[in-house]
């Protein structure tokens, strides 16, 4: 182990890293020593105003209050290394190998273990503000409630849980990688559709699982069930602070110094991993045994699309199936709907929430065309050079472009609108006004998302690539919104009752006025977005 | 004692067999060449030269020191430039060929120095502190020349160098190679360019399906037709791409 070699791979890996989540800037702030220098405003801000609020909380609340600090000192640990494991799974996983792989270092004298530290390092690094904004919120409740003999022990055990956190995604990305090659190599198409869906249940359950009721109840269970959890590795910190809290200082030392044994076990099994995986296997993956080229573009249902429009639509699938990098994006509209009706559904008195729960539903076609569009010209990279050289007509593009974003956003939406008038009927009539005007937006959003993504694209793919800028993302979220606030505003309140009486004009109106503000708001997304498209074309 | 020795290894990935029982020295001074069509195992047979690929059998040896025993101390006596070099693009120059410097060990003077002419020599120095995502081909691959130069390597292990370099700096990349073979380095060298083989290298390997099909002197190497022919005409004809006329006659240009 070489300290100064390790110092200087970490810091590294930091810069790279926090200059591609920013478009490649040199900014100020990606900076090691700057970072520490955020890190302490990240604790002394949140310090300040924890001291701010506890100066108004009555003397009455101390006891709770000591009771909630040491919920919280117990559960900051595991907080900390399913924080970064989720992390890790949504960004660090996807990076490409232009920020932080070892196949840019792989040639050198280093040793996998030096490797597999340093790129912990600085994982945690990266992730240290979470921690510093605890510890800045925390102290003043701790001090507060008498409990800082707990507060000390349970920021050095986050601090241990978050390295323990940042080698286990290390683990992650060896085997990840190998999982994906082997898969790829034994089984081609089904390995590439069963890895997506493996990913995409991955975000789904880790988003779920984060959700803060879920959280509070899998804390309340820890707390209870103590005997049980402690055979799992990854608690041992928080077994630890229990122990604090109870003041039994044996098997509170006893867990601490298993943690760090366990961590020391995580980081040797990631260096042998390291060792093992250190150079990516060469893949080739080959989707049929014939080895004769069969044009494929052109043939198959085609649904209105010329050979070219239907090429470049079956792009994007592909590029949608087979990136794992845009998995997340799959499985953001899952996520968005699961988790805004979950809470719902499951609330006591469900029969009374017909009508909020259609209206939750309309989210599908705000956000997910929205989404898929914006992205679609941003995640070409470099290669969108490909579709810039190549004779393709604007009202081409946009058709192929758009293709995922139409289906993937009107399957969902039928599927839950259907859904739901199964679970709690409304009637066919307000479904089927729900489902047409639902399918206008769509078709708004998506010409709204292309036109941005074509104005406001961002190539560079990396760690949190959003495709698109923040200008864009931000105008665009802006501008769909209001397209969907105004095409959706009479039929919802139609639906929802009681217009008449405030307006003054009858409901049957509405459904009908939605339709032609709808279209207005179609053809003037529409000119948006072809704009934007030409634009693009001849000025890149 | 070959500075780079292979003896009997090979590699396969699945069913492809990418090196097949591979015999290959290169002497202190020799500047070798290895040549062969796209897909012969010339990168894989160095990345197993680095340690960065683990062979199936056979053994490697750099300057004495096993690869498969002690790849970090091997790759402290070579110097690599890759095929596609893989930079972190999000680094300036600078930062990258420090962390390369530290890796080898090298003080922040020996940095500053030899970095600093090196730099100089490949016009690099005005780019120094710029983030390498910006850079061109020829600029990346002068980055990576830079990283493998930088510690004095006793083995150079160079896979398409002069990819994306302009004329003047090509030359001058090719004047270094001779100067340090003349200091005694031994450097193994692939390209698709026969003509630069030809100029550059004193001997000359050329694979393919992972085996060595000829090898010798450049002028061994063009009498195997058994009459005066280029090296082209040679290799074409060794690797079994000699019929490329009537392939070109069979297209419906």
């Amino acid at each position: 182990m070489r300290p100064r070699l390790i110092a200087a791979l970490s810091s590294a890996l930091f810069k790279s890293y926090l200059r591609a989540s920013r478009g490649g800037r040199i900014s100020f702030f990606s900076k090691p020593r700057v970072m520490l220098l955020v890190d302490a405003a990240s604790f002394l801000i949140p310090l300040a105003f924890a001291l701010w609020i506890m100066g108004m909380v009555p003397e009455d609340y101390t006891a709770a209050l000591a009771t909630l600090v040491a919920k919280a000192m117990i559960g900051v640990p595991i907080l900390m290394t399913s924080a970064v494991i989720v992390a890790g799974l949504l960004f660090e996983l996807g990076q490409g190998s232009a920020i932080s792989s070892s196949e840019a270092v792989n040639w050198l004298p280093l040793t996998p273990g030096e490797y597999v530290v340093s790129s912990a390092l600085s994982t945690s690094f990266v992730y240290s503000e979470v921690l510093a904004i605890i510890a800045g919120l925390t102290l003043p409740l701790a001090l507060r409630s008498g409990l800082i003999s707990l507060w000390l022990p349970a920021m050095l055990l986050s601090a241990l849980s978050l390295m323990l956190g940042a080698l286990i995604v290390e683990i992650l990305r060896s085997v990840m990688n190998r999982v994906s090659s082997t898969v790829y190599r034994r089984s081609g198409r089904l390995g590439m559709v069963s890895r997506l869906v493996a990913l995409v249940l991955l975000f789904v359950v880790i988003q779920l699982a984060f959700q803060p009721y879920l959280l509070y109840y899998v804390l309340g269970q820890l707390t209870t069930g103590v005997e049980v959890f402690w055979i799992i590795p990854i608690v041992w910190p928080a077994i630890a602070m229990i122990n604090f809290t109870t003041g039994d200082l044996f098997r509170a030392a006893l867990f601490s110094g298993l943690s760090i044994v366990f961590v020391l076990v995580v980081y040797e099994a990631a260096s042998q991993l390291r060792r093992i995986y250190w150079s990516p296997v060469p893949i080739s993956i080959s989707y049929d045994s014939s080895a004769e080229y069969i044009p494929q573009a052109s043939s198959g249902l085609r649904l209105g699309y010329n050979p070219l429009e239907a090429a470049l639509a079956l792009k994007e699938f592909r590029a949608l199936l087979r990136r794992k990098e845009l998995a997340r994006f799959i499985a953001i509209p899952i996520v968005i709907v699961v988790s805004s009706m979950l809470p719902i559904l499951l609330s006591p008195g469900g029969g009374d929430i017909k009508e909020p729960i259609f209206v939750v539903s309309l989210i599908i076609p705000f956000l997910v065309p929205l989404m898929f569009s914006m992205i679609t010209i941003g995640q070409e990279g470099k290669s969108v050079i490909n579709l810039l050289t190549l004779p393709i007509k604007p009202s081409e593009l946009i058709k192929g472009k758009l293709a995922p974003a139409w289906l993937i956003s009107g399957v969902a939406t039928l599927g839950v609108v259907l859904g739901l008038e199964f679970i709690t009927p409304i009637g066919l009539i307000n479904v089927s006004e729900i489902l047409m005007t639902a399918f206008l937006v769509i078709l708004i959003n998506s010409f709204v998302g292309l036109g941005v993504g074509a104005r406001w694209p961002d190539y560079n793919v990396g760690a949190r690539s959003r495709y698109v800028s923040l200008t864009g993302f931000l105008i665009g979220f802006l501008l769909a919104g209001l397209a969907s606030l105004l095409v959706f505003t009479p039929v919802v309140l139609g639906f929802l009752g009681g217009v008449e009486s405030v307006l003054g004009f009858s409901t049957m109106l509405l459904f009908p006025l939605s339709l032609i503000v709808g279209c207005v708001v179609l053809v003037l997304s529409y000119v948006f977005c072809r704009r934007g498209v030409e634009n693009l074309l001849t000025n890149f | 004692m070959a500075n780079i020795s292979l003896m009997d290894v090979s590699k396969s990935f699945g069913e492809l067999k990418a090196v097949n029982s591979l015999n290959l020295s290169v002497e202190p001074g020799e500047v070798m060449g290895l040549l062969g069509p796209n897909g012969s195992g010339k990168s894989t047979t160095m990345k197993i030269i680095m340690g960065v690929i683990k062979p199936d059998s056979g053994s490697v040896t750099v300057c004495g020191v096993d690869v498969g025993a002690h790849p970090v101390e091997a790759r402290k006596l070579i110097g690599y430039v890759p095929e596609t070099p893989f930079l972190y693009e999000y680094l300036s120059a600078a930062e990258y060929l420090d962390l390369v410097g530290t890796a080898y060990g090298l003080t922040s003077e020996e940095r500053r120095d030899r970095v600093g002419e090196l730099l100089q020599v490949l016009q690099m120095d005005t780019h120094v502190n710029e983030v390498m995502s910006g850079f061109s081909q020829g600029m990346r691959q002068k980055v990576a020349l830079i990283s493998a130069l930088m510690h004095r390597p006793k083995v150079l292990i160079l896979d398409e160098p002069l990819n994306g370099l302009d004329p003047r700096s090509a030359r001058i990349v090719k004047e270094i190679l001779h100067r340090l073979a003349g200091e005694g380095v031994s450097i193994l060298f692939s390209t698709h360019v026969l003509e630069i083989a030809d100029a550059i290298c004193n001997a000359i390997t050329i694979i393919g399906e992972g085996s060595v099909v000829a090898k010798g002197t450049p002028q061994e190497i063009k009498d195997m037709t058994g009459k005066s022919s280029s090296l082209e005409d040679v290799f074409l004809k060794l690797t079994g791409g000699e019929d490329t006329e009537k392939l070109v006659e069979a297209l419906r240009l």
